[in-house]
């Protein structure tokens, strides 16, 4: 993310503060023009009446079962307003939280600390004839582990220096025509990072992985590096959280704060 | 602001002012009661009045259909 | 993938977004930003409060049910109907009842009156709505209730104050720089005495809803919801303020009722503001809050776009916009909350705008306008924001032509459009106990328009009778509908009873008491004065005996009573008995009519200890007469009569027995002649409650075969 190449944010804690008050923002906006903000209003008023009446009218057991039915079906009706506004938020914030993960949700591989690269092929016989090339920074720390029940190679790994490495797989099989390649990110600062490579899957690519698709004809399925998740620190007694659940309570009080102050109703 | 205060009253008394307050046709002796202080404490302190201007009173009963 | 933990976090949110989205939107909101966010957690914050709620509901009903089964046997044990729904249409005349009856207009009343009750309801004196309806819910005549008017007299000073409720603000102020911040809280001190009928019911288990019955603010605690109605002020402390915004130069002011306000046209952009209420952190007052607005003409559409607060609307020539949310901001965080209407009357040549009163927000309400607080609240949440003002109807904004009659009609039918939504959800809540809802719209609307209604109205003489329109017969055929629809609801195990506070008469000639008293000699002007301004400002106390403020009364000037009182004690009597026999039968002398038919001695018709509040003498005004617009206001004229020319042309304010009101039920009582305060009695019998020993009226009995006919049958036939 080229904000973060500025080098404006460092601080994961200070990226996700900024980012939760300015998607608050951008969501909240989006949510006011997209929505039928008339409408939204009278179903949540609607929605306190009935609550109110079961408060007045407590002792007529026939009015409040009547107003439980309707704050149920006045939930629904509110539900099915604000559908419409979630549809145009919904892709956008999808994007984006994909794309945050990348950077937030995972940390890249610190020199010195041994990491899994597990590359997973298509037939067991492939497993006999894989190899690994490694750049001279990344070395190998342990014998590659087979695991024929899930057609899986790990290799235990350890980085010298800081940057972006290309890891190169060679499989055997009778698909098998060339070499495919995984990026290896090693650094101790923010930095996007691809957790896996896929050979299909278009939905899973797009949520997990930031590199292109590995070729058709490779016997490899594919190939992942156990980036370690990357938690939060809050800066008080210690407590860290991820960071879509800090991003999520903040861009909701940001949201909060915008939604009174522009008069948008949610 | 003003609280409130509860006043025993019995005995003879409290007779005699259950006979006032029928007669005179009062809902209870508690209204009775009141009544009777007011008017006493009115005599003693009068209402407050500084609100009492012409023009206060005509912005009061401004829109009352029935006056002009 | 296990092992990749990272993005497990995400893959996890966003598959589940999808398909949340596509499965079940409540759970996709969790995800999609914080406005869906909102949506899920209001949503499931509704529901797990209604469960809450419920759930408490329902385990504690049991003991509720029993504790009220153990109160109910002595009042449902005894009662003879599960519910009693009272509907008070206000100045309904029985007269004209009959008379549309007989014409076919009004089938469903019809149809009460042959299977029920139809009478005339004797009134009180005088038959004024707030005495009136004081009445009907305490059981009692005046000198119980203390409500003689809509004004009061203060012997003081000569002056009038609202005689229903007196409003003082907080008395301590703190000083902080410019501001004067008020500390305490606002009183707000009910004049009516007595305690309303639904109290009774109340202390006996018995619910009641209670709509808008006049003098019920401010509102008392009981079981069961009450809205108040007729005195509740406006946002400003008045009965009433509209505002007219216009380019128009002031060439005149209105006299009562309206304030006029200037438009300033810049660019093409008209900009004004709404007045409010006095700023409550100036340290003198007259500081009044404003909200500004702006007005954007638009004449080859004829309409004008507005912008007030954040409100953006478009309204036609001749178009109300709907119940806006207005606040007046003091700074420091006092804030006055209310509601208005706009209303476009022009955009080209010039450019005006006529603005409600600024009601109290039912939603926000600064005042309490209901019991419980959260009625009003509920109200305007189930359907929106409702006229809140007591005289909610802008009569006077139609007296000065700043609305036309089809703006009057529209805002006055609007306004019982909410009422009548407020009744069938009463009636909904309300199955057992009692339902009672009064509508001011058979009043304001008889009040302006009898002019077209009557044969020769001063006010009307130049409209010809062809254009004429039949707003009272469609009036009453609305009410008619209203009824009929009320009927659809309930079934024998109901007794509905329609009431009315009074009749109505023509109001054609005005009767200045002020001018006959000085004439008389009872009223001495100043030296040099011939007539006088308002509130007596030129009248010389000093040689004063008599006076009249407000609608019917007329007040000796006592020593010991009146600040400059001249009238000894011990003359009081024979002084009344003078004025008394010269007045009744007083004959206008342009007509040859009797202007006055009835004057009533208080002390006579009134019983009770408030009865020293009352004035000393009632005046009842015969039919086509009432007392004049500057009587009313103290004002003292050379001209005794005079032609009203004002659209308010119909009127109640005269001698009681020639404006009685109307009683129908759907059940037939056994009462020759039935009074409005006889009510309360009838409903507490009916109940099985036993009557409290002050009561003035005598409950009715039923007619044994309005006993014998509770039948699952309806007792009236559905609505045409």
């Amino acid at each position: 993310m080229s904000l973060f190449a500025l080098g404006l944010f460092t601080s994961p804690l200070a990226i996700v503060v900024m980012l939760s008050v300015v998607i608050g923002l951008l969501m909240i906006l989006l949510f006011g023009y997209t929505s039928d903000q008339k409408a939204i209003g009278i179903a949540k008023d609607q929605l306190k009446a009935h609550l109110l009446a079961v408060r007045l009218y407590r002792d007529q057991l026939h009015v409040v079962m009547g107003s439980y039915g309707k704050v149920l079906r006045g939930t629904g009706r509110y539900l099915k307003l604000a559908f419409k506004p979630l549809l145009y938020v919904i892709i956008p914030i999808t994007l984006l939280i994909v794309q945050l993960d990348r950077s937030l949700g995972l940390t890249a591989i610190q020199t010195n600390k041994p990491f899994l690269l597990t590359a997973r092929v298509n037939n067991p016989q492939a497993l006999d004839s894989i190899s690994i090339d490694l750049p001279p920074e990344i070395t190998a720390s342990a014998p590659p582990v087979h695991v024929a029940a899930d057609n899986e190679v790990v290799w235990r790994l350890v980085a010298s220096q800081p940057g972006a490495y290309e890891a190169r797989i060679n499989a055997g099989g009778p698909n098998a025509t060339e070499a495919v390649t995984k990026t290896v990110r090693v650094s101790s600062e923010l930095a996007r990072v691809s957790p896996e490579r896929l050979r299909d899957h278009f939905w899973a690519r797009m949520f997990s992985s930031g590199e292109s698709a590995l070729p058709d004809n490779s016997a490899v399925e594919s190939i992942s590096v156990d980036y370690p998740e990357r938690n939060i620190p809050l800066g008080f007694a210690g407590y860290e959280m991820n960071w879509i659940w800090l991003f999520f309570i903040l861009s909701m009080i940001a949201g909060f704060i915008f939604k009174e102050l522009l008069g948008i109703q949610v | 602001m003003f609280g409130s205060h509860k006043v025993k009253i019995e005995g003879e008394l409290l007779e005699k002012v259950k006979q006032c307050s029928d007669a005179a046709g009062y809902e209870s002796i508690d209204e009775f009661v009141i009544h009777m202080l007011e008017k006493e404490t009115n005599k003693i302190i009068p209402p407050d009045e500084s609100n009492t201007s012409k023009e206060d009173i005509q912005k009061r009963l401004r829109g009352l259909g029935y006056i002009e | 993938m296990s092992r990749l933990c990272g993005g497990k976090s995400v893959r996890v949110a966003s598959v589940f977004l999808l398909i949340a989205v596509v499965l079940s939107p409540a759970v996709a909101h969790a995800y999609a930003g914080p406005g869906a966010g909102f949506a899920v957690l209001s949503s499931f914050w509704a529901i797990f409060v209604a469960f809450l709620y419920s759930f408490y509901a329902l385990m504690t009903w049991p003991f509720r049910q029993l504790f009220r089964f153990l109160r109910r046997r002595n009042a449902y044990g005894k009662a003879i109907f599960e519910r009693a729904v009272i509907l008070g249409f206000d100045g309904m005349d029985p007269e004209l009842a009959e008379r549309f009856m007989n014409e076919g207009r009004l089938p469903n009343l019809a149809k009460l009156r042959d299977r029920g009750t139809f009478s005339k309801l004797r009134t009180t004196f005088p038959a004024i709505s707030p005495v009136a309806w004081s009445t009907f819910l305490t059981g009692v005549n005046p000198g119980k209730h203390n409500i003689y008017d809509f004004l009061a007299c203060d012997r003081n000073h000569y002056l009038p104050y609202l005689s229903s409720a007196e409003i003082k603000g907080p008395k301590r102020h703190i000083k902080i720089g410019k501001y004067s911040i008020p500390f305490g809280k606002t009183e707000i001190k009910a004049m009516r005495k007595g305690t309303p009928f639904w109290h009774w019911l109340g202390k006996a288990g018995i619910f009641s809803s209670v709509i808008r019955v006049p003098v019920t603010f401010p509102p008392e605690k009981f079981q069961g919801v009450l809205l108040s109605g007729m005195c509740v002020p406006d946002l400003k402390g008045s009965q009433g303020t509209f505002c007219l915004c216009t380019t128009r130069s002031a060439s005149d002011k209105f006299r009562e009722g309206g304030v006029r306000v200037p438009v300033e046209r810049k660019n093409g952009v008209c900009h004004s503001y709404v007045p409010g209420p006095d700023n409550p952190l100036a340290e003198t007052a007259g500081h009044e809050l404003r909200v500004k607005y702006e007005v954007r003409p638009e004449p080859a559409a004829n309409q004008a776009r507005f912008s007030v607060g954040s409100e953006k609307f478009t309204l036609k020539v001749g178009e109300y916009s709907e119940w806006l949310p207005i606040e007046f901001k003091a700074g420091l965080g006092f804030n006055a909350h209310g509601i208005c209407r706009f209303y476009l009357k022009e955009v080209s040549p010039e450019v005006e705008v006529y603005v409600t009163p600024v009601n109290i927000d039912p939603g926000h309400p600064d005042l309490p306008i209901s019991h419980p607080v959260t009625y009003s609240i509920y109200l305007a949440k189930l359907y929106g924001a409702f006229a809140t003002l007591g005289l909610a109807e802008d009569t006077w904004a139609l007296n000065e032509h700043v609305l036309d009659d089809d703006a009057f009609l529209a805002q006055a039918y609007g306004n019982h459009h909410d009422r009548e939504q407020m009744l069938f959800d009463a009636l909904e809540k309300t199955q057992q106990g009692l339902c009672t809802c009064v509508f001011d719209t058979t009043d304001r609307i008889q009040h302006m328009f009898w002019r077209y209604f009557a044969e020769d109205h001063p006010a009307a003489r130049d409209v010809p009778k062809a254009e004429r329109r039949e707003v009272i017969q469609d009036l009453y055929q609305r009410m008619d509908k209203l009824i009929g629809r009320v009927m659809e609801k309930i079934d024998d195990k109901t007794l509905l009873m329609v009431i009315s506070d009074h009749g109505f008469k023509s109001f054609a000639r005005c009767m200045n008491l002020n001018a006959w008293l000085h004439q008389n000699g009872y009223l001495a002007l100043k030296d040099g004065k011939t007539e006088s301004g308002d509130w007596f400002e030129d009248v010389d106390w000093s040689r004063t005996r008599a006076y009249t403020m407000g609608l019917n009364g007329l007040y000796l000037n006592l020593k010991g009573r009146e600040k400059q009182g001249t009238v000894d004690p011990s003359e009081a009597a024979a002084l009344k008995e003078e004025i008394k026999q010269k007045l009744n039968g007083l004959v206008d002398p342009a007509s040859g009519t009797v202007g006055i038919t009835g004057v009533f001695i208080t002390g006579n018709v009134y019983r009770g200890p408030y009865t020293d509040n009352a004035p000393d003498i009632l005046v009842g005004y015969g039919a086509g007469y009432r007392a004049s617009w500057d009587s009313v206001m103290g004002k003292v004229t050379a001209k005794i009569f005079e032609d009203n020319l004002k659209a308010w042309s119909g009127d109640h304010c005269i001698d009681p027995r020639l404006v009685p009101g109307v009683l129908f039920s759907s059940h037939k009582f056994i009462e020759e002649k039935p009074a409005i305060v006889d009510v309360a009695p009838t409903i507490l019998k009916l109940f099985g409650l036993s009557l409290p020993s002050h009561f003035d009226g005598k409950p009715w009995d039923l007619a044994p075969q309005a006993l014998a006919t509770k039948t699952p049958e309806p007792a009236v036939a559905p609505a045409t």
